[in-house]
This record gives structure tokens, C-alpha cells and sequence, in this order.
């Protein structure tokens, strides 16, 4: 019996859930930095925060 | 064969029903919490910040609250097995009581042992052992979910076994054609991927909810971006996983797929219906149009279950009726194979027992060339075959059609998370609470579509539900129907009531759950 196509997709299970892990990874990273532009912007004003943003 | 009380087939299903759909309301939350748990500790133990801690276990206190009344729900299940499906159980247990004896013994001994840990163990063990704890939890839930799939996969699509005519039983004769039989790899995944996309709305209802309320701001907008990326992928993946499910029900389940689908008379590029209603008083054979009211894709249902616009697609009266154009053998020529396989297991029993050979090697001869069709042999009517056709038909167009929803709800809040936005758009978070109840709604038409469309089978063309029940009172059945039904609601409403007071205290108590 040929179980490849079985064996395919079960293996595709914890790939799945490394990919969605390393997705949310990835959308935190931007998402910190979305909250450190809104941190700089109450602190400093909306001039200063565009400054910033180059830092990143 | 004994005659069987019809009131007792009907409480037994009934039963069942009640019992797999209350339990079903607990176990996807608890399969996807887990690993939206898992990850956020798994940011915390990278980077260090507490806050994620507190968000982590914020979180785990739900997940426990859920674990526990879903563990409730799950054994009772496995007890009705031997108490109301005890003919089911002699007949196939040999096949279906392995892989739940693994689960039992693998998975849920696992699951359970590392929630100990995972929920107890803040302060007890490193950091580092916590996280693997947590991460066993959810591997361990979704191995419990694989071995009783791989049991759920067998009934839709029977491999692997052999009947022996001396014990009426099926016997296993393939364990790994079982393990990998298509019906189990494509309904584990479409299963637990869709407990993942429950799990995600769970996250974004909660928060969405803080987020309307203004409170617990920071928290709300971390929890929905790792629930809408996480919802995303795993919605995708859902999407591909449903139309492999379906192309599986196509070969091993055409009734169903037809049912599924209103599809009565076969043809050739077969359309999908996206929307449509159902004329109620439709009949087999009456040649009236199924549907008062439809929105069809051409050609779309030959592609989903065969990938080519011009495969023929059997309807439901091909089914019953058989079409010799396109080889399909009428459920009567199938009743009838079967009736001489179920008289000649009898003459066979009969023979050996009163020892004349000959008879009984010529008995099982002609079981032998009619056995596989033995289970229509206990039909009595070939219309019999065709299960609920209205109640299939919404169950799957209602999963189908909030599932397209989720993925496009994820991807706005996700867009709008990543933009900082979100707070601004009252009606998504308003979207993102409401779609909560169409989560769990989505999940049980999920499972009516499954069970629903299989009957008249306990197990796929093998054995009618009323040849698989208990040789009990129907009395009993229905007093225990009620006890559960009590009992499983009282279950449900204290759960509920847990979690909204957990919620109300909010994260920034989570320290003490």
C-alpha cells in the first residue's frame, strides 16, 4: 500500500504550527514597534515621533 | 437476528447526539487554547518580559476551566460505547477499540499529567520544563483528537479488517491502513485546524470585548494580534484540509456528498450551491427542483470532488436507484447481495454446529460472494439509504459559509491590528465578539454534516444504526437521555458562568487563578 499521501499530511501538521508561530513572530515584531511609535508619539508629539521611526 | 424497538434506535442516536454535540462544544476550544497558550509562553520564555507571562496565564486559566468540563463530557461518550452501542462494540470493537486504547493510554494520560504541571507548576519547575509542559498539553490534546479521528475516519470509510463468519466480529488485519486510511489524515486535520480557528475567535471575542469596554488595552491588542495571525494561517490551512475532506467524501460517500449539496439527479459538471433553500416538500422521484431559491457556482461541485468541471457527479436518486450508464448499482441489488449474505451466515452457523461440512463450506462460499454488501442486507427499504437531506444540506453550507467568514474577519483585524487602528472600528470588534457564537455554531454543523450525512450507517455500507444498538429497555435509554441532558446543560451554564467572572476580573488579576 502507498501511504505517502497520508504520511504528507500528517507530517503537515506541526508544520502548520511552526509557520503560524514564526507568522505571529513576525507580526509581534512589527506590532512592538507599532506600540513604541504610539509610546513616542504621547511623549513627544507627532513631529518628533517621525524622527523616531527612522531609528527601526 | 431479534427485532429491535425503533423507539430505541431513536433514543440511543439521540443520546449519542446529545452527548458528542455538548461534548463538542468543549473539546475544539481546548484543542486550539492550547497552542495559542504554548506560543505566548514561548514569547515570554524568549524574551523575558513578565507581561507576557501574566497574558500567558491569564489565558491557561480559561483553558483549565474548559479542560475539565470537556474531560467530563469525553468519558461518558466512551462509557454509552458498552452501554447503549453494545452490539456495535461486539461487532467492531477488535478495529475501533485499539486506537482508543491508544489515545487513552498516549495522549490523554499525557495531556492530562502535563496540565498538572503546566497549570501548578509556575513556581515549582524552571522556566524552560514549564514551557515543555505546555507544549505536551497541546500536543497531547491534539494526539487525543488524532486517535479518536482515526476511529471516527474508520466508521466513514471501513479499511483494514476482515469479517470472520465463526465469531460474527470484524477483525483488524492492517493496523497502519487504519492509522492512514484517507477518511482519518483528512478529518484529523480539517478537525483540529478548525478547533485552531475556534480557539483564535475566542481570543479576539474576549479582547474585542475589553477593547469596546476600553479597559486592558495593551493586553487586548497583543491577544488579538497573536489570535489573528495565528487564526489566519490556520484558516487557510482549514480551507485546504475541507476540500481534501471533500474529495473524500466524494469517493467513499457519494450519498452524502449529495445530500450535502440538495443533488438528486447526477450530471456531468455538476454546480455548487453557494446559497439556496430548500423545497421541503420534496421527494425522491417526483422530479420537482430541490430548491425554492439557490445562487450556484457551474461546475463547481465536480471540481471540488473530482478537480475537472465535467466529472459526473452521482445524485441522490442515482444512488438509490442505481444509473447503468455511469455503473452505479441500486441499493436494491445491494439489499438483495446482502440478504443472501446474511441467510447464508445463518445456514453457515447452523451447519457447523450440527457438523455437516459440505453444507456449511457451501454456506460460506455464497457469504463470501456477497458479503460486502451484507450490511443492506438489514434495510428494509432501499430508500432507507439516504439520510437527512435538509438538516445535511444547511449543517454544511452553514460550516462552509462561516468559515469564509472567519478568514476574511481575520484578515481585516489583522490588517487593522498591524495598522493600529483597531480600536477605531467599533463595528469589528463588535464583529469579532459576535463571531464567537458563529464559531461554535460552525463547529457543530461541522460535526451534523459528518454524522448526519452518514446515516443510515454506524459504519459506512457495514452496519446500520439499528442493527448496532443495546438489547435495553428503550425506557432506560430515555431516562438517562434526560439525566445527561440536565447534567450536560447544568455543565455548561457553570462554565460559562466561571468564565465570565474570570473575564470580568480581567488579566490583571490572572496571577491568582
Amino acid at each position: 500500500m502507498d501511504y505517502s499521501d497520508a504520511i504528507f499530511w500528517y507530517a503537515s501538521w506541526p508544520v502548520l504550527i511552526y509557520v503560524a508561530y514564526r507568522f505571529v513572530l513576525i507580526n509581534m515584531k512589527h506590532h512592538a514597534k507599532m506600540e513604541r511609535l504610539e509610546m513616542l508619539e504621547e511623549r513627544f508629539g507627532k513631529e518628533v515621533e517621525h524622527q523616531k521611526c527612522e531609528e527601526f | 437476528m431479534h427485532h429491535i424497538d425503533p423507539s430505541l434506535i431513536d433514543w440511543s442516536r439521540a443520546q449519542f447526539a446529545l452527548t458528542a454535540l455538548y461534548h463538542w462544544i468543549f473539546v475544539p476550544l481546548t484543542l486550539g487554547l492550547t497552542f495559542i497558550v504554548a506560543i505566548m509562553e514561548t514569547i515570554y520564555v524568549k524574551t523575558g518580559n513578565a507581561w507576557w507571562k501574566k497574558t500567558t496565564k491569564f489565558w491557561m486559566g480559561l483553558l483549565a476551566i474548559n479542560f475539565a468540563i470537556g474531560l467530563a463530557t469525553g468519558i461518558i461518550m466512551e462509557f454509552e460505547f458498552g452501554t447503549n452501542w453494545s452490539n456495535y462494540s461486539w461487532i467492531v470493537g477488535d478495529i475501533f477499540g485499539a486506537p482508543l486504547a491508544i489515545e487513552g493510554l498516549m495522549a490523554f494520560f499525557m495531556e492530562s499529567t502535563f496540565f498538572a504541571v503546566m497549570f501548578f507548576g509556575w513556581d515549582k519547575v524552571s522556566k524552560r520544563t514549564h514551557l515543555l509542559s505546555t507544549w505536551l498539553v497541546a500536543i497531547g490534546s491534539n494526539l487525543s483528537a488524532l486517535w479518536i479521528l482515526i476511529a471516527n475516519g474508520w466508521m466513514q470509510h471501513p479499511v483494514g479488517m476482515h469479517f470472520n463468519p465463526d465469531t460474527a466480529r470484524n477483525e483488524m488485519t492492517d493496523f497502519w491502513a487504519v492509522v492512514f486510511n484517507p477518511n482519518a489524515y483528512t478529518k484529523f486535520l480539517h478537525t483540529i485546524s478548525s478547533g485552531y480557528v475556534l480557539a483564535s475567535l475566542f481570543v479576539i471575542a474576549i479582547s474585542s470585548w475589553y477593547l469596546l469596554k476600553k479597559r486592558d488595552i495593551q493586553f487586548a491588542k497583543r491577544s488579538i494580534m497573536v489570535a489573528a495571525s495565528f487564526g489566519l494561517m490556520v484558516s487557510l490551512f482549514n480551507l485546504t484540509t475541507g476540500d481534501d475532506a471533500a474529495r473524500q467524501v466524494a469517493i467513499n460517500q457519494p450519498m452524502k456528498l449529495a445530500s450535502m449539496e440538495g443533488l438528486y439527479k447526477g450530471k456531468k459538471g455538476a454546480e455548487i450551491v453557494a446559497f439556496g433553500l430548500l423545497d421541503p416538500s420534496k421527494t425522491l422521484k417526483d422530479n420537482k427542483d430541490p430548491f425554492l431559491v439557490k445562487f450556484a457556482i457551474p461546475g463547481g461541485l465536480s471540481l471540488l470532488s473530482y478537480h475537472s468541471f465535467d466529472a459526473y457527479v452521482p445524485g441522490i436518486e442515482d444512488i438509490v436507484y442505481g444509473n447503468k450508464t455511469h455503473h452505479i448499482m441500486s441499493a436494491s441489488e445491494k439489499m438483495q447481495q446482502g440478504k443472501k449474505a446474511v441467510d447464508a451466515l445463518k445456514t453457515y452457523k447452523e451447519a457447523k454446529k450440527a457438523g455437516n461440512v459440505q453444507e456449511a463450506k457451501a454456506a460460506l462460499n455464497v457469504f463470501e460472494a456477497n458479503s460486502k454488501y451484507m450490511g443492506y442486507g438489514y434495510l428494509a427499504s432501499p430508500e432507507q439509504t439516504v439520510p437527512n437531506v435538509p438538516l445535511t444540506f444547511y449543517a454544511f453550507h452553514t460550516m462552509v459559509g462561516f468559515g469564509t467568514w472567519f478568514i476574511v474577519l481575520f484578515i481585516i483585524i489583522l490588517y487593522l491590528t498591524m495598522t493600529n487602528e483597531l480600536h477605531a472600528h467599533r463595528w469589528v470588534l463588535w464583529a469579532g465578539v459576535w463571531s464567537l457564537p458563529m464559531g461554535y455554531i460552525a463547529q457543530e454543523a461541522g460535526w451534523i454534516t459528518a454524522e448526519v450525512g452518514r446515516q443510515p450507517w454506524a459504519i459506512q455500507d457495514m452496519l446500520p444504526v439499528g442493527m448496532a444498538t443495546s438489547n435495553i429497555a428503550s425506557g432506560s435509554v430515555m431516562i438517562t437521555f434526560w439525566m445527561f441532558a440536565i447534567l450536560f446543560t447544568a455543565l455548561l451554564i457553570a462554565e460559562v458562568k466561571i468564565m465570565a467572572t474570570q473575564i470580568n476580573i480581567g488579566p490583571k488579576e490572572a496571577d491568582h487563578v
